[in-house]
């Protein structure tokens, strides 16, 4: 098949794929006697009520979305960008807290993202422990970890249903556009997406990486260290969930209440974003972008059209499979002939 | 084309995405503009939003009666917050709702929900719909809309709230925030749980709580407070087992701490720790099964129907109550900001009756939770069955004798300041001192 061929049809799966998920959509939102195509309407304008949640959710999901992506290069499946996102976000609070600034939350935040992926990495490469199972379990620990701390340590005393705030001097400033304010995490997401972007297309280490996870018997032939830069891209792979939980901390959220709720599913998100954007860095951000939309618009139609959260969660759920579904087949076979 | 062909068609996959994001946000942008210029019957959000923000409230100050506020101005809107849950939590939010619905139903207000995606971006919303000015009152259920309300609320003078459950450190003068007493409830509730370990032929009852916090210290002192009420009647020396469980979302936990307690002699258990003591009612359940003579008492909804056999009780902390007080308040044009505090004479708190068990049971048959083959007709026939076999008219007539009291003035609780406070209450009344959990005058 072509070039040219290929792009028009991958264009004419996205276009498909798209327009199916709307209708789906759109037929929920009329099985609840709501006006279907305002429904929709609403979902897919969240920014115009809430900007800095969709452009927070588009920045988390951008880099959580990479860090499935980047293993995928070196045929590993990384599910671990939920808990690398938890402890990031953890350690990050907890160093904010004890010296403020944002040099030392942010560098140890990163580090302790990608040193708990990074394990995992080891781990496949070391002893065969299968990555999936792997950074599944390290979720949880971190999870219970997390839950402790917020509840003990970390806890305000007089705000016993969260943990203490992050100083001002740790906060990282929000942009003003117009009217309207977002937080600055967003240019962090874009500018550390473009640098993956040349990084993986462009230089030495992002050719030997996907080659290492193209054909590991010709790789290791051709004289490439392939469990060396498996590890890496796990560790990569940490480093994005770490940044993005760290950056939520101290750009956006300021404290982790006791149920977690604040930094609980991005990691999970991020597959889906990955998917949809066929893995690739730059294609990961306008699919991160739609899945925020849509995410923040689902609970904007509750009070409007009396459509429940969970109907419009389910719209989102639709559309984002739909879209996701080439790229997992893809992945899927992938997994098959490993 | 060292790059490749992933390379370009990657970016070009890119673009095509990004292409139709903006083809779809057009075609939305459009899509809201005609509904807003033909939609006046049903009034959408964003045309409410210019009308509503010229004049911000169907002011309170001028309506003197529901009537007026009803009938010739503009209809009350009400929008209530609901907890990360959500609902069918079957528990908190679904209150909310028992309530709103009551209130629109008897004042014809008109209300919303509305359910966070998660807790990082409450304060968000919460500024996004107060700064749309269409509603008359935002009630945030649950301690987690404390931290939003408290920075929110200042910024919109005009707007007014209520929080159920939590209380800022200063009072907001457009907030309202309606706390409980929890210990007259626990009070009762001890009462008729020391009677029935007495019929059961124990003498020990107890309690599988959440996280130590002021709620719970003062569910504790009320509950040993009602345990040491009917001993002092009844002289049956039962003892109170109290354990903190250290969380309200661990059903694991609840269930092991509970089946330590059963093999420990406890042979009523109260649980006050959310969704922690729905294990508890799971062991009470096996214990019970394995021939062990043990019940189980819940707390905040009326929880008999997760089983009716063995959960006999729930003490009730009526969201629904505080909720509907909230929208009434506004109706009537007497809202006032700062704590309002609920307990058993306002009808804020009290014991399930056959009412609520069996609007209980029928909310939890209609999401396929009741156990099988039972209606709420039948979860409600159980209980009564089970309370008239389980609690004396004695211990009834004493519930009965505490409430007036509690309700005249006559016995008034006190709140523990600090944890010192209530480890010398409870100390005090382990010695039998009932007297030091009272106010004293």
């Amino acid at each position: 098949m072509s070039l040219r061929s290929r792009i028009a049809s991958e264009t004419a799966i996205v276009l498909a794929t798209l327009a199916a998920g709307l209708a789906v959509g759109a037929a929920v939102a009329a099985g609840f006697h709501a006006p279907p195509l305002r429904v929709m309407a609403t979902m897919l304008t969240s920014w115009r009520s809430l900007p800095d949640v969709v452009a927070e959710y588009s920045a988390m999901l951008a880099l959580t979305g990479a860090a499935f992506a980047v293993p995928v290069y070196a045929g590993l499946f990384n599910i671990g960008a939920e808990g690398s996102f938890q402890l990031g976000a953890l350690v990050a609070l907890w160093a904010a807290l004890k010296w403020g600034g944002l040099a030392a939350p942010i560098a140890l935040g990163v580090a302790a993202g990608a040193l708990l992926s990074g394990l995992a990495g080891w781990l496949r490469v070391r002893l065969s422990v299968n990555e999936v199972l792997s950074t599944i379990m390290l979720n949880w620990i971190v999870y219970w970890l997390l839950l402790y701390l917020v509840a003990t340590k970390l806890e305000d005393p007089y705000n016993p249903q969260r943990t203490l705030e992050v100083p001002r001097s740790s906060r990282l400033p929000w942009i003003t556009i117009g009217s309207t304010q977002i937080p600055s995490t967003i240019v962090i997401a874009a500018a550390v997406l473009a640098v993956l972007w040349v990084f993986l297309r462009m230089t030495r280490w992002g050719l030997a990486l996907r080659f290492a996870g193209a054909n590991e018997w010709t790789s290791r032939t051709r004289g490439v260290n392939v469990g060396l830069y498996r590890v890496a891209s796990m560790a990569v792979a940490g480093l994005l969930a770490g940044l993005a939980g760290a950056i939520h901390i101290l750009g956006y959220s300021h404290a982790i209440d006791v149920i977690g709720g604040a930094v609980k599913g991005f990691g999970y998100n991020g597959i889906g974003v990955a998917l949809m954007g066929r893995n690739d860095p730059l294609a990961i951000i306008p699919a991160a972008v739609l899945f925020a939309t849509l995410l923040t618009g689902s609970s904007l139609v509750e009070p409007i059209y009396g459509v429940p959260k969970e109907a419009g969660d389910f719209i989102v759920g639709v559309i984002v499979v739909l879209l996701a579904v080439p790229e997992a087949f893809r992945l899927l076979s992938r997994l098959r002939r490993r | 084309m060292a790059r490749g062909r992933r390379g370009a068609s990657a970016a070009q996959v890119a673009a095509a995405i990004l292409v139709i994001v903006v083809i779809a946000g057009a075609a939305a942008w459009w899509a809201l503009g005609r509904s807003r210029s033909t939609a006046t019957t049903t009034p959408a959000a964003q045309s409410q939003a210019s009308t509503a923000s010229a004049t911000p409230t169907t002011s309170s100050a001028s309506t003197t009666s529901a009537q007026q506020a009803t009938g010739t101005n503009k209809k009350i809107k009400v929008l209530v917050l609901f907890d990360v849950g959500g609902k069918g939590d079957l528990s908190f939010n679904d209150m909310a709702i028992l309530g709103a619905e009551r209130a629109s139903k008897d004042f014809g207000v008109e209300v919303k929900y509305l359910t966070p995606q998660s807790t990082d971006v409450m304060e968000s919303l919460l500024r996004s719909v107060s700064k749309s000015g269409q509603y008359d009152l935002i009630i945030g259920i649950g301690f987690l809309w404390l931290d939003p309300m408290t920075k929110v609320a200042p910024e919109f003078p005009n707007q007014r709230y209520a929080i159920i459950d939590a209380a800022p450190q200063k009072p907001i003068k457009n907030l309202a925030a309606y706390v409980f007493r929890e210990q007259e409830v626990a009070a009762l509730v001890g009462i008729l749980a020391a009677d029935m370990a007495h019929n059961l032929g124990c003498n020990k009852v107890g309690a599988v709580a959440g996280m130590d916090i002021p709620p719970l210290w003062r569910f504790h002192i009320g509950y040993l407070y009602g345990v040491k009420y009917y001993d002092e009647y009844t002289h049956s020396n039962v003892t109170l087992v109290w354990t903190y469980t250290g969380t309200f979302t661990n059903p694991q936990v609840g269930k092991q701490t509970a089946e330590q307690m059963i093999k420990n002699g406890v042979c009523v258990l109260y649980g006050l720790a959310g969704l922690t003591h729905i294990g508890m009612f799971d062991a009470v359940k096996e214990a019970a099964q394995g021939g062990a003579k043990v019940v189980a008492i819940g707390e905040d909804a009326s929880q008999e129907w997760y089983d009716p056999y063995h959960i006999v009780l729930s003490g009730l902390k009526r969201v629904d109550v505080a909720v509907y007080d909230a929208i009434k308040s506004v109706v009537y044009g007497n809202f006032t900001g700062g704590i309002h505090v609920l307990g058993l004479k306002n009808g804020g708190l009290g014991l399930s009756n056959a009412e609520m068990i069996k609007y209980f049971a029928e909310l939890a048959a209609e999401q396929g939770k009741l156990p099988k083959g039972l209606t709420p007709d039948d979860v409600v026939n159980i209980v009564m069955k089970e309370r008239e076999k389980l609690i004396d008219q004695t211990a009834w007539n004493l519930v009965h004798q505490l409430e007036q009291e509690i309700i005249s003035g006559k016995v008034k609780f006190k709140t523990p300041a600090n944890h010192q406070e209530y480890q010398e209450i409870i100390h005090q009344l382990e010695e039998g001192n009932l007297q030091a959990a009272l106010e004293t005058g």
